[in-house]
């Protein structure tokens, strides 16, 4: 089914070197595109953002976190479908995460079935 | 002779005194004995006139009391003259309170009296006591509630490592499933054992947050101030804070707050210890504690102190999880605070303060925000 797709843009966004490394590698495997970003400032300092494609999001970062940046995206786009993973989630932010805009919300470790259906969902919703 | 409105003025300074005034002889019999008393102790004043005060006494005070007089008479060594200190009396129903008892010493016709005042200490050692109580429970709780923040930490920086190799693991195993290599799949079925186990440790970890996520189901809607004055009083109780000057400045019209109280009132109490430890280098010791309504209906609430302050490299690392900080009595670090805070929506932060200081402010969503989500 993804391989009917011409390769889709997924942008990463996590403080983290080896969570977002690793999550390079597993999508590049999977036959996606991806561009990784360090924080949410250097995400939104990227002037080419490939609209058909989704954004996997941390939400516990630095100086703008994961919710300021949807929160962003949301006043000011761009608009991209938002996938949100952490490792520190609760009732009360959940909620905040979808009701900023995020399309789904998963929990790290990522089981990989999970994040493929996700980004399915959320490319196939564009 | 004693004019008659010096005599009037006397018995109406007696009758209407509020603390017990008790006039006794050398040999420790009582002359007086005031209205006051009465209601101190039971005694009416006919059945005390006369006889020794160490009737008001408990044992075995009764019995050293004489001889504390005759000591003073011989030796001049007082032992509570003019100092005033906590004692115990005894009512006539046999039950005793604590009392505090200051004497003074003087000549009436050539006749050595004693004068004592006394005041009931049993309201305020009442409620020192319940502040103590109050203190180790609060104690307590931070303890396990402490534990169970640093739990949720550990847990989630123990996520980052195991999500990254299993990330590596899952793209290996897809990387070789292509592969014609006879080895490719052993090593496929090796690689997805690992993946096993590394769900196996996902596991626990969920389970660890869960467990410590029940919390949350505490939390009750209150108005900020009233958290803020209950932790104020119980941060200020030690005697090394008797030279801090306390400034409160609570806004009025604040919405109410949906939060775990105990919770919150851990990280003031981190705040204001802190505050309070920096200030003892310094010589004006000022502490000033407000809450804002910002203009979203948040609830902002800022700790400044006088202190030193905090030098840049400090200021970045200052909630970083696991960073080393004195931990004295109730502290339960900083990265722990911020923990709590952003489990309830909010925000924690630290700058500099206008006087030199340093300024801790954190804010919470108003609870009909909260109430929504739910």
């Amino acid at each position: 089914m993804l391989s009917e797709h011409p390769p889709r843009m997924i942008y990463i966004v996590d403080d983290d070197d080896a969570v977002r490394d690793s999550l390079k590698a597993l999508l590049e495997s999977l036959g996606f595109e991806v561009k990784d970003f360090n924080s949410a400032r250097e995400f939104l300092a990227e002037r080419k953002v490939d609209a058909s494609g989704c954004l996997l999001l941390d939400l516990h970062m630095p100086v703008m976190s994961g919710i300021d940046l949807l929160e962003h995206m949301r006043d000011n786009g761009p608009q991209l479908p938002t996938i949100v993973i952490t490792g520190r989630s609760d009732g009360f932010l959940k909620e905040r995460a979808l009701r900023s805009g995020a399309r789904a919300f998963i929990d790290k470790p990522v089981a990989d079935d999970v994040l493929i259906a996700a980004i399915d969902r959320a490319l196939g919703d564009v | 002779m004693p004019s008659r409105s010096n005599d009037a003025l006397f018995r109406t300074l007696t009758a209407t005194a509020a603390d017990g005034i008790i006039v006794i002889d050398e040999r420790g019999l009582i002359g007086i004995y005031n209205a006051a008393c009465e209601r101190l102790f039971g005694y009416t004043q006919d059945e005390v006139i006369g006889k020794n005060v160490n009737m008001l006494m408990p044992t075995p005070y009764r019995k050293e009391h004489d001889s504390y007089l005759e000591n003073y008479r011989e030796t001049g060594r007082a032992r509570i003259m003019g100092i005033g200190r906590e004692v115990i009396g005894q009512r006539k129903d046999g039950t005793t309170f604590p009392m505090y008892l200051s004497v003074g010493k003087g000549i009436l016709d050539t006749q050595t009296i004693y004068v004592g005042i006394i005041r009931d200490l049993t309201a305020r050692n009442s409620a020192l006591k319940k502040m103590q109580e109050l203190q180790n429970e609060l104690l307590h709780v931070s303890r396990l509630s402490a534990m169970g923040q640093m739990t949720a930490a550990i847990a989630h920086e123990l996520n980052q490592p195991l999500t990254a190799v299993l990330n590596y693991i899952n793209a290996s195993r897809r990387l070789i499933s292509g592969l014609k290599d006879p080895q490719a799949a052993r090593v496929s079925d090796l690689i997805e054992r690992a993946g096993n186990q590394i769900n196996r440790a996902g596991q626990i970890i969920r389970q660890l947050r869960e467990f410590v996520e029940k919390r949350e189901t505490a939390r009750i809607e209150v108005n900020i101030n009233t958290v803020v004055e209950e932790a104020v009083n119980l941060a200020v109780v030690g005697s090394a804070d008797a030279n801090v000057r306390m400034k409160l400045d609570l806004a009025p019209a604040l919405s109410p707050v949906l939060i775990d109280k105990i919770q919150v009132q851990q990280v003031l109490l981190n705040l204001l210890r802190n505050s309070v430890e920096a200030m003892q280098q310094v010589s004006t010791r000022e502490l000033r504690i407000s809450t804002v309504p910002d203009p979203e209906g948040w609830v902002e609430v800022r700790v400044a102190d006088s202190g030193p302050g905090l030098p840049p490299e400090v200021l970045s690392r200052l909630f970083q999880p696991f960073v080393t900080t004195k931990e004295k009595g109730m502290g339960i670090g900083l990265s722990i605070c911020q923990s709590i805070i952003e489990a309830h929506g909010g925000r924690i932060w630290a700058g500099p303060a206008e006087e030199g200081g340093a300024v801790f402010h954190f804010c919470l969503p108003p609870s009909k925000g909260a109430a929504e989500l739910v």
